[in-house]
């Protein structure tokens, strides 16, 4: 687990940590806070929105909208 | 290949996710299997996804910093309550705890807050997320 990937890897994984939390901090909360439930703490969508009150429906634009986003900044990131 | 034909964005991240109802999932695989742009995008989404499973390190949403202090002290009240009554009620989120330190300070004694909060109830987990998300009116329909 505590597997050291290298100088090099390690330069590549700052560099995508830095932008994706970059990325992140850019999206509007409540796609943000969606999205972090469901991939870190890696509730389904039903449990998200029994948390949050949020109809089933609107979870999923919320998230389907920030995981979108992110995609996209994240390819400008690496274009630019 | 990339047109009226293709799948939504929300169709492919379900692909990834492995979400989607069978007849769907059949049809997005047929659609994968000649679109290039769409195989692209759900590798991307597959990549994407993985790396949000990694540590992250989240800026503080000025809205949860401001509201720090509420959130610990919900949290206190929440282990009083308990301390005093068994609660009957399981957190369905444990995991929660994790969630909420990452977006709070590392401060000495805030760190072990996730590890308390994991005990907690699902109030101040609740009312955590309505801060976060800076909701008004929200907080009733919590309680």
């Amino acid at each position: 687990m505590s597997r050291d990937p290298g100088p090099e890897a390690s330069a590549l994984l700052a560099w995508d940590r830095a932008l994706l939390s970059r990325a992140l901090a850019e999206l509007p909360p409540l796609n943000r806070a969606v999205v972090v439930l469901r991939h870190e703490e890696d509730l389904s969508y039903e449990q998200i929105a029994d948390l949050t009150g949020l109809p089933l429906g609107t979870v999923k634009t919320y998230l389907f909208r920030g995981r979108q986003r992110l995609r996209e900044s994240l390819k400008n990131e690496v274009g630019a | 290949m990339k047109d009226s034909a293709c799948v939504d964005q929300s169709a492919l991240q379900m692909h990834v996710e492995r979400t989607l109802a069978a007849s769907e999932q059949q049809r997005v695989n047929t659609h994968l299997a000649e679109c290039a742009t769409c195989r692209l995008a759900v590798a991307e989404y597959k990549q994407l996804m993985w790396d949000l499973r990694q540590p992250v390190e989240i800026p503080i949403p000025a809205e949860l910093e401001r509201s720090y202090d509420r959130l610990l002290q919900a949290w206190k009240d929440e282990q009083r309550a308990q301390a005093t009554a068994r609660s009957r009620t399981r957190s369905i989120v444990p995991a929660w705890a994790g969630y909420s330190v990452r977006w709070t300070r590392n401060l000495p004694g805030v760190g072990s807050l996730g590890a308390m909060l994991s005990r907690g109830g699902n109030s101040a987990i609740r009312s955590s997320l309505t801060r976060l998300l800076g909701r008004k009116g929200r907080e009733r329909r919590f309680r």
